[in-house]
């Protein structure tokens, strides 16, 4: 009996470890974030596993969660749409770098006009979604777009409640153009619109673009091509009326990140020539000192050496995703002085052991 | 004996008065509702994290504060705005949140008063934080 229950035993842990071992390891870059920016970062991770045999994962996560699982030691990349404060990354001992940035575009579905010719500003647009603009022939719309022969339809706002960086973004223009907008409604990712409940989220808004005539709507670029939406001119800060094109976002989003500008909260707006008015910047957030935790060190640098194999040898990605990564070079002074810190407050990190 | 019940009696009236008074949860899921308000404000509102979590380490580093606590409610998400500005070249953004502050307080029971919350965080420098009773 006894001999018995000692081979089960011993089959259990035997079976055990044959599990265990089939086990498919853990990856050594851990990433998590905004699902944005997931497939080109999966994309970009299976490339890099190829040419390096370094492992990569991705998990797509909530805001706060990727930063304090960063922070604690679970992942080694965050990757969020909203900024954290200065202060407070000095605070949690991390580092932020602009990683990708993309266009918010506006989308008109009017039958028999194509979305490119017409022209909107953010003192029209907070009209329509205030419903003091009903009609796609109201004198203000047909002000801004001269020699178009504008139908009488009603116009359908469509707007989004997501928590996204989108909507953010949109509506600081909409605050930007209209003082009213500003006072009765403001700036929000989920806020209350004057005209009832928004879309759950940007798939399910551009879907209700694309069947209903007489709808607009806003949309982060990658979704023009994916629901095969139009995209209108929109107004910039110069007062110029500019087309989205992915030439044109990738010189905004430089503009935005090259200098850091103390009179912009936002990418929204940014003086320049020629610039697209609505941006919105995805960051990677990273340990500033790996070396407080010994076992983060070899992972830290994969993730270092990751992240700098991909944004030099990874083909940008092309016009239809509308996402643009950043320079190497603007983000390469972050990255390497995750490389060359040695040292914690001051004092030297023994190798393996506290300080 | 007689002591005793002289206590207890006083406690009773004591607990009473604050129970009248709207002081003592009387819910005993009102911490569950407080988490997931926050929760919420997390999820649909991620940009008013960073006041969230300034109004809480105001609240925890300073013994000159009103409050020694913040939760959030159910409007807290509808209800906080958030509003750009400049101000000497320099732009800003404020975040009002409203939200319940606990009453800095020698006191056995909890006391849980409206409060506003109001973030004013520059694109250089620190952030400035006030809770206020909501009036």
């Amino acid at each position: 009996m006894i001999r018995k229950f000692f081979r089960a035993g011993l089959a259990f842990c035997l079976g055990g470890l044959v599990l265990i071992g089939s086990q498919p390891a853990l990856a050594n870059v851990e990433a998590a974030g905004s699902p944005l920016v997931a497939s080109t970062l999966r994309q970009w991770g299976a490339e890099f596993t190829r040419a390096s045999g370094i492992r990569t994962s991705y998990v797509n996560s909530l805001e706060d969660v990727s930063t304090t699982e960063l922070f604690v030691g679970i992942y080694d990349l965050a990757v969020v749409e909203f900024p954290v404060a200065e202060f407070r990354l000095t605070k949690l001992g991390l580092l932020q770098f602009p990683l990708f940035g993309f266009g918010v575009a506006v989308v008109a579905n009017v039958p028999g006009l194509p979305s490119e010719s017409l022209r909107f500003n953010g003192n029209v647009l907070a009209a329509i979604y205030m419903g003091q603009i009903t009609h796609w022939d109201d004198p203000k719309i047909v002000a801004l777009n001269p020699g178009i022969n504008l139908p009488h339809l009603a116009i359908v706002p469509v707007a989004q409640s997501d928590g996204s960086i989108t909507t953010l973004n949109f509506t600081r223009y909409l605050a930007a153009g209209s003082a009213s907008w500003r006072q009765k409604v403001g700036i929000g990712s989920g806020l209350i619109w004057p005209l009832g409940d928004g879309e759950k989220d940007s798939v399910a808004a551009a879907q209700t673009l694309k069947a209903t005539d007489g709808a607009i709507g806003f949309q982060p670029m990658m979704n023009l091509a994916r629901f095969d939406l139009g995209a209108t001119q929109l107004q910039n800060e110069q007062g110029d009326y500019v087309t989205i094109t992915s030439d044109r976002v990738a010189q905004t989003f430089r503009a935005f990140v090259s200098h850091k500008r103390p009179d912009l909260i936002a990418p929204v707006n940014v003086p320049g020539s020629g610039l697209w008015p609505i941006l919105a910047v995805v960051y990677g957030q990273m340990k500033q000192v790996p070396e407080q935790v010994p076992e983060d060190i070899p992972d830290a640098m994969e993730t270092v050496q990751f992240l700098t194999w991909a944004l030099k040898n990874m083909p940008k990605p092309d016009a239809s995703l509308g996402m643009v990564p950043v320079a190497y070079d603007v983000v390469a002074p972050t990255l390497n002085s995750i490389q060359g810190k040695k040292t914690y407050d001051g004092r030297a990190v023994k190798k393996g052991g506290g300080s | 004996m007689k002591l005793r019940l002289v206590w207890m009696g006083a406690v009773s009236v004591l607990i009473a008065a604050d129970v009248l008074a709207g002081r003592v949860p009387t819910k005993y899921n009102e911490r569950y509702q407080a988490l997931y308000a926050e929760q919420e404000l997390f999820r649909k509102r991620p940009e008013l994290l960073g006041c969230v979590n300034n109004a809480k380490d105001a609240v925890q580093a300073s013994s000159n504060n009103l409050f020694n606590k913040v939760r959030f409610t159910a409007k807290s998400v509808q209800t906080a705005y958030v509003v750009d500005g400049i101000q000497q070249g320099i732009a800003y953004q404020r975040v009002v949140i409203q939200s319940e502050g606990r009453l800095r307080a020698y006191s056995f029971f909890e006391n849980w008063e409206p409060a506003v919350i109001s973030c004013e965080q520059p694109v250089v420098g620190d952030p400035k934080v006030t809770l206020e009773i909501d009036k």
